[in-house]
């Protein structure tokens, strides 16, 4: 594709872009150079990330419609022509899931002898054994609810398997039924006492939908809905099962909280609520549905045509987790890599001391995520810490990060905590988490009035003998142990002063208790990252033109801020080289003659899922190296709170830049974006193979192993004691 | 600042000090940590916006709810301070400028702050906002010695007030507060709702007069333009993006012009969002701006120096030094009190060596006396102006010195070291101090001490010059049992001293019990 007509924008859709980025985890999935449970795993996150995206991206798009805002993205389409051009995508994209699974997966498991059952092919012993199961563990958990044409639409909760029975009923029997209790009076009358209605059967959340069987040969399995199926019309005694089917809603969640709401805190909790009622934003149900169910089920839940899809497979292809979690079948898995652990920092009392003398930076989770926990353990314990404040955005079940936080404000450190209530999906944990440390005595700060608060950061304050002293943790990941092990992200520890300061002064400005005050090394969004970013990349542009060396290095999430984005254009014209790394949504086209002849952009999609943002800019020689918490999109630049932080230790700089230039040397698992905004996998044809995650895993291994070789080079003798 | 009630600091582990500075727009606390050195490092930097000015000097007096925004604001930096354990009234000072001060319930304020936090909040006049100023800049003169070669203008445009400095060389030679404040000038462009057309020209009209003023009083001839104040480091901080604090730096004029105009073509709303300022910083930012921009323009300054410091700064080194002033400082506030002689005619060869022999007394006898070295500064400076009254009339002179002192700009002293300095000179002659006499009887009873000491030691001074032939130079003071030894070597007969100092030594024997005697060695 040459320079974009008059026509074409200079932009791509980021929905298309995403759902480009959902085909790069689709084809990991499809790929046979991965691990097959690895490849399961694949294709379930290619489904659990559908569906937050119909809940988000195109539940916004319909509350656009809805509310008359036609105006166009920066690529040129209104939001209808975006669903149209999402709903074609879609389409496509499902049968190639549908395909995945039965032409590749299910055969390659069968092989393996993890064999997934279906209901027409069942012996006498695997009925009997299944009639059980239902028996006693689904059958009483069943609550129907009748539907019709007329009257209340039913209240079916998002994300959640349903079954839909159409029945034949005679109204001399209905009332035996175990399911007219509910509402047996308003079916449709077909003729004299015959007549035909229609009944929703959700299956409870508290069911695994996946079911084991006992196997000589390996694993069996069937999916909960079709264990259902074979019993179903045993609901309906005396009355005629005409059909049944399985259907999925997906809600919107995209609305915002009114965060100036008195009590913000059961304004909090009804957001929740609302959630789950809320509008229908995509069904799906199987293929075999009648047009008559189908139309029943669309007026019911007043869902527009064009948001229902038909899958030829099974719904809710997440539920694959299970199957990719199967512990008896490493082999099938990738090799363990496990985070290797730092051996300057240990959890004693001298913890401090170490970061103290150096900075140190861990790339997890090739480095164990345990010093960032410890950074909290150890202030928590430690007479001489006077306060800790921390940010928190999406964290584990069992933090341990919260509790050494709760313990600390229990040994009387002034203990300041803000938690971002309105991390999407995770607002009611942090409900649960902000109550907990409250009742601990930790001041606990409810995020910032329409600002997210995003930025990782926790602070140490120390009276030392030589005065106050500040240890801070920068991020580029949340304060979640186990999303640590499978994110790649960045941490930085550091006790540098101005650092420091800036870090509080940043911290104060959050939490309210000072108007922001002047920062001289940290940038922070919405106030000054976009302004410093622009600044960089400028600076980049004047040195091009100077005839001077230019270039940008760049890894994150997203790119999809326009202003950013028309920035890198101009800076390519300039002849600034400029390398993106971009994970997921990518709205700049590269490689576009005349516009972006000097922009490169990589994806790469591994075991771990890419999370680190590191920024280099040449700055003339001096290097400019950034860790940060916003992608280079609107919201994190100017709707969400974001830091920046500068990493000016020499190795720790020198390091990051090795990632980069990682990343960028890789062939294995990598993709390059094309101007179009597809994408093209890279591969190593003669040259040696490099996947970047293994390679740097590899490095910091052997940097490991040689840091250790070179301490048992050292003697120490062992003498008595005086 | 008292003089009485300060101390010397022993050298001690860092320990961590706070300043709260309660403005016209905001109230800064700046918390910063002494070294064992003694020298200052930054802990934390707080700022709250708050109208404290715009009710002030719009409506004569803070509103209630000013006050209780000020009460809450106070409570949350309490909190903080309790986190570094600042808890000791001496290492926490909260001091507040014109626009509590101006306020006509400013007491009232100051009680409700009292009642609600415990904090005393100290009203800051314009002599010690200038002393602090000073101290301020004090660290350029090493830095940047070529910029302060000649004579500057300093100007602080603030809310209410503009706080204008000249210094020839390092030294001050005027100091004046002028009624120039960008408060004061936002209130004027409100009240005449002038239209964005014309907000340059009704500015010029209020600020023109207030510049020709700072123009006479820096001599009528271009100088070179240092500027403070929040405004103008915004701006800096605009066009350098990094501006540190304790830097020095340069914009133009043309750059200054450039930048006013646009801030004042657009309304404060547009600039809370363009520069995410809060409200009341972005109505005072044009008027700020426009005020430096007339003086810088008046004084031919094609460069303005902008000084990155703040009250603040000033306020936490005072505290460094256990509230005792610098040498430098002291000498800038006796220069600016022989300024003040020389504007009375006084007979200055023998006042300054009055201050001399006085000088010699006070550190002689300072442990005997009970006296801290602080007070010596308040002794010299009634030493050098305690004839100033004798320019009004010649009779009750020591009264109208008393006045002369207490009602004059005088640099970096605040108005209750002013009322001790103008008693000491008071009492140099005729009564002693009279619980009714005016002045003295406000004083507690540790400062009326304080007065009758110097005034006795002033008058001891005196009469060994009192031939005014400065034939008494050095002197050796000693106590024995019950006499106070004067010991001196002259050539001369000293018969007129001895008399004088028999007459002038009754003030200190009755406050100590114990005689004064002159002793010539060469005679003995």
């Amino acid at each position: 594709m040459s320079k974009p007509q008059k026509n074409e924008s200079r932009f791509i859709n980021r929905e298309l872009s995403w759902i480009e980025f959902n085909r790069r985890v689709l084809e990991q999935a499809m790929n046979p150079d991965v691990p097959l449970l690895e490849r399961v795993k694949f294709l379930a996150i290619t489904a659990s990330n559908l569906d937050e995206f119909f809940m988000v991206r195109v539940g916004s798009l319909l509350y656009a419609i809805k509310n008359n805002r036609n105006s166009v993205d920066p690529a040129g389409l209104s939001p209808t022509k975006q669903l149209e051009a999402i709903r074609d995508q879609i389409l496509e994209f499902n049968e190639l899931q549908e395909s995945c699974l039965r032409d590749q997966l299910d055969p390659a498991l069968a092989a393996e002898g993890i064999v997934r059952l279906s209901a027409e092919h069942l012996t006498e012993d695997r009925l009997s054994h299944l009639r059980e199961i239902y028996e006693e563990q689904i059958k009483s958990t069943f609550s129907p609810i009748a539907i019709s044409n007329v009257g209340d639409t039913p209240v079916l909760k998002g994300a959640r398997l349903c079954l839909c029975a159409r029945i034949r009923s005679n109204k001399e029997n209905s009332a035996d039924s175990f399911a007219s209790f509910v509402r047996a009076d308003e079916g449709q009358s077909i003729d004299g006492n015959a007549y035909e209605r229609f009944v929703l059967i959700p299956l409870p959340v508290s069911l695994d939908r996946v079911v084991f069987l006992p196997s000589e040969l390996g694993v069996e399995y069937i999916f909960i809905e079709e264990i259902a199926g074979l019993f179903l019309h045993e609901l309906f005694p005396g009355e005629e099962l005409l059909e049944w089917t399985t259907l999925r809603v997906t809600r919107n969640a995209d609305f915002e909280l009114d965060d100036d709401a008195d009590d913000f805190l059961s304004e909090m909790k009804q957001f929740i609520d609302t959630r789950e009622r809320s509008h229908c934003v995509r069904l799906r149900v199987a293929e075999s549905t009648s047009d008559t169910m189908l139309n029943l089920l669309i007026n019911a839940l007043e869902i527009d045509k064009r948001n229902v899809y038909r899958a030829s497979g099974p719904l809710d292809l997440s539920s694959l987790f299970s199957i990719s979690g199967l512990s008896q079948f490493q082999d099938l898995r990738s090799a363990d890599w496990p985070a290797v652990s730092v051996a300057e920092l240990q959890k004693s009392p001298e913890f401090f001391d170490e970061i103290g003398r150096n900075d140190v930076m861990l790339l997890h989770p090739y480095q164990s995520f345990d010093p960032v926990v410890w950074f909290l353990e150890v202030a928590a314990a430690d007479p001489q810490v006077i306060a800790i404040k921390q940010t928190l955005y999406r964290t584990s079940r069992n933090s341990r990060i919260v509790k050494a936080l709760a313990a600390a404000a229990e040994n009387g450190k002034h203990v300041t905590v803000i938690v971002e209530l309105k991390a999407r999906f995770d607002e009611e944990r942090n409900l649960d988490w902000a109550e907990y440390l409250e009742s601990a005595g930790v001041d606990v700060v409810y995020g910032v009035a329409g600002l997210k608060v995003h930025a990782k950061l926790a602070i140490v304050v120390r009276r030392e003998v030589t005065g106050i002293r500040r240890y801070v943790h920068f991020g580029t990941g949340n304060y979640n142990e186990s999303t640590a092990s499978l994110y790649s992200d960045v941490s930085l520890l550091t006790s540098d002063p101005q650092l420091g300061i800036d870090a509080v002064h940043a911290f104060n400005a959050i939490t309210g208790l000072s108007t922001p005050q002047d920062m001289e090394k940290l940038r922070i969004a919405p106030l000054n990252l976009r302004q410093t970013l622009v600044d960089l990349i400028q600076n980049e542009v004047q040195n091009a033109k100077a005839g001077g060396t230019a270039f940008i290095a760049a890894k994150f999430n997203s790119l999809v801020d326009p202003g950013i984005i028309d920035e890198l254009y101009q800076a390519s014209q300039a002849g600034v080289k400029i390398r993106l790394n971009v994970r997921g949504i990518c709205c700049l086209r590269p490689g576009v003659p005349g516009l972006s002849d000097n922009i490169e952009v990589i994806s790469v999609i591994d075991r771990f899922l890419e999370h680190s943002r590191i920024l280099h800019f040449h700055h003339g020689g001096d290097n400019k190296v950034f860790i940060t918490s916003a992608d280079w999109m609107g919201r994190n630049l100017d709707r969400r709170v974001e830091l920046l932080v500068p990493v000016q230790d020499e190795i720790c700089k020198q390091a990051l830049i090795n990632c980069l230039d990682v990343y960028f040397s890789g062939n294995v698992n990598v993709w390059r974006i094309e101007q179009d905004g597809t994408h093209t996998r890279i591969e190593p044809g003669n040259a040696p193979a490099v996947r970047p995650q293994q390679v740097l895993y590899e490095t910091i291994c052997e940097k490991q192993e040689s840091q250790r070789a070179l301490s048992s080079l050292v003697f120490q003798p062992i003498r008595r004691k005086d | 600042m008292s003089t009485v009630s300060s101390s010397t600091a022993d050298p001690r582990p860092p320990r961590q000090v706070a300043v709260v500075d309660i403005g016209s727009t905001s109230i800064r606390m700046q918390i910063s940590q002494i070294n064992t050195d003694g020298s200052i490092e930054k802990v934390e930097s707080l700022s709250f916006g708050v109208s404290i000015g715009k009710d002030t000097f719009a409506v004569g007096a803070i509103s209630k709810k000013t006050i209780e925004e000020c009460v809450r604001v106070l409570k949350l930096y309490q909190e903080k301070l309790r986190e570094y354990g600042i808890t000791d009234p001496r290492e926490i000072r909260v001091v507040a400028t014109s626009g509590v001060r101006d306020a006509s319930n400013g007491l009232a304020f100051l009680d409700r702050v009292y009642i609600a936090t415990g904090l005393q909040i100290e009203p800051f006049n314009e002599a010690e906002l200038h002393r602090v100023t000073y101290l301020g800049i004090q660290p350029f003169f090493q830095a940047y010695p070529e910029i302060f070669s000649g004579r500057t203008i300093v100007c602080e445009v603030g809310g209410g007030t503009t706080e204008a400095l000249v210094l020839e060389k390092e030294d001050v030679t005027y100091s004046r507060s002028f009624r120039l404040g960008s408060i004061r000038l936002r209130k004027a462009l409100d009240a005449y709702d002038a239209p964005v057309a014309k907000t340059s020209r009704l500015l010029e009209s209020q600020v023109n007069h207030y510049v020709h003023q700072i123009f006479a009083m820096g001599g009528n001839k271009p100088a070179r333009y240092v500027a403070m104040g929040g405004e103008i480091r915004f701006l800096t901080n605009q066009l350098h993006r990094t501006f540190r604090e304790g830097q020095l730096a340069e914009i133009t004029i043309q750059e200054l012009k450039e930048f006013t105009e646009g801030v004042l073509a657009q309304s404060p709303e547009r600039l809370v969002t363009r520069f995410h300022i809060n409200q009341a910083e972005a109505e005072s930012l044009g008027p700020a701006l426009y005020a430096h921009l007339a003086i810088a323009t008046m004084f031919q300054s094609e460069t303005i120096y902008v000084a990155n410091v703040n009250l603040r700064d000033g306020l936490i080194k005072e505290i460094a030094q256990g509230y005792s002033w610098s040498e430098s400082v002291q000498s800038q506030v006796i220069r600016s009190a022989e300024r003040l002689g020389e504007k009375y005619q006084i007979d200055s060869t023998h006042a300054t060596h009055v201050a001399f022999l006085g000088c010699q007394i006070f550190d002689q006898l300072q442990d005997f006396l009970q006296l801290d070295s602080r007070h010596k500064l308040i002794l010299h400076l009634a030493s050098l102006l305690h004839e100033v009254g004798q320019f009004v009339n010649v009779r009750s002179y020591h009264k109208h010195s008393m006045y002369l002192i207490r009602n004059s700009e005088f640099f970096g002293i605040d108005s209750n070291d002013l009322l001790l300095v103008s008693l000491v000179a008071r009492y140099h002659r005729r009564a002693t101090p009279q619980p009714m006499h005016e002045g003295y009887a406000q004083l507690d009873r540790e400062q009326r001490v304080l007065v009758a000491k110097l005034s006795a030691i002033l008058r001891i001074a005196i009469a060994l010059d009192v031939t005014r032939t400065l034939r008494i130079q050095a002197i050796q003071c000693s106590v024995s049992k019950n006499q106070i030894l004067i010991r001196v070597n002259n050539p001369s007969e000293l018969a007129i001293e001895h008399a004088e100092i028999e007459k002038a030594s009754q003030m200190l024997e009755d406050l100590f019990g114990v005689q004064v005697v002159l002793v010539n060695t060469r005679h003995e």
